[in-house]
């Protein structure tokens, strides 16, 4: 490293060069030990899963699979309970007959509405057990 | 013995949760850590918490280290999140002004003198209240002559980063102590 020339670089240089380090503790290693036996069992979970990327993948696959299965029971159950509503609706005036375009149009909305809120639910779940795991990886992984 | 060679053997024993081998870690890189700790203003009962701590995170996560990078930097990127969380922590549980941390006068040159080290004792508190990636890059550049790639690795950056890291650091510092009094 050179040596600054700025006066106020060499002052703050000084300043830190010269500056004495605090003692250490003298059972720093057995508390270190204590504490990381005491740790949360999701936290010790977690930081198991992100030392290998095989896990960390299978986890992210996991829980993506998780959440759209939740979130398509979910759908299905308010489309069920709303199913009445929308027949009464859309019902076509007395003498009409349907229209059975009208009804493939509905039911393909439908059913493009539920992937596509598949698709953000799976991306959720994805970045969410990314962020859950990469941050513990990042220690578990190689650094540089 | 090489760097690396050290390192390897005390991870096969530290793996194999060899307590004497975590004290020599612990021993040989607690400098690091509590120089850290306290350039981000952490002192007294605070700062020997946090180290503990970072240790606690270190032997949690030494199962997954390969050694692709050097134990020193990796340790130090587990003691920037660990410290900085505690600082956080102590900003919010507490109010008042940090623990002072006077200057053991067994410790410092003789050259100094009563100005200087109030002089000192502004900077160092200036320092501790930078954002804490300014401070790492300030303390591992001033206090330890850690060359830029080493700081870079420590900080997760490319090198151009910790020289703008820097920059703005001593800009901040100017702006806070005042030019003229520096």
């Amino acid at each position: 490293m050179s040596r600054p020339h700025d006066p106020f670089e060499q002052r703050l240089s000084a300043a830190m060069r010269d500056r004495p380090l605090p003692a250490a503790a003298p059972d720093l290693a057995e508390r270190a030990m204590r504490l990381a036996a005491q740790a949360n069992p999701v936290e010790q979970l977690l930081s198991a899963l992100a030392r290998t990327a095989r896990w960390r993948r299978l986890c992210n696959l996991a829980a993506c699979l998780l959440l759209a299965l939740v979130f398509a029971a979910a759908w299905n159950a308010l489309s069920d309970g709303q199913a009445v509503d929308d027949v009464a609706i859309d019902l076509p005036p007395a003498g009409e007959a349907i229209e059975p375009e009208s009804a493939e149009w509905a039911d393909s909305a439908d059913d493009l509405a539920l992937a596509g809120a598949l698709v953000l639910a799976g991306c959720g779940a994805f970045i969410g057990m990314e962020m859950a795991l990469g941050r513990r990886s990042s220690y578990a992984l190689h650094p540089a | 013995m090489s760097e690396a060679e050290d390192v390897s053997i005390d991870l096969q024993r530290l793996r194999s949760g060899d307590r004497e081998a975590f004290g020599h870690l612990v021993e040989r890189y607690q400098a690091l850590v509590l120089s850290l700790g306290q350039s981000l203003g952490l002192a007294g009962a605070d700062l020997d918490d946090a180290a503990a701590e970072v240790f606690a995170a270190v032997y949690r996560a030494l199962a997954g280290f390969r050694g692709a990078a050097a134990l020193e930097t990796w340790i130090y990127r587990i003691a920037i999140r660990t410290l900085t969380r505690a600082r956080q922590r102590r900003r919010r549980d507490r109010v008042e002004p940090l623990a002072d941390d006077p200057i053991d006068s067994s410790q410092a040159p003789p050259s100094w003198r009563l100005e200087t080290a109030e002089e000192y004792r502004r900077i160092w508190d200036a320092v501790a209240g930078l954002e804490p990636r300014q401070a790492a890059a300030i303390e591992l550049y001033y206090r330890h002559s850690w060359p830029l790639r080493h700081i870079a690795e420590a900080l997760g950056c490319p090198e151009g980063t910790v020289k703008t890291l820097l920059f703005r650091a001593r800009e901040q510092l100017r702006h806070i102590l005042g030019e003229r009094e520096v």
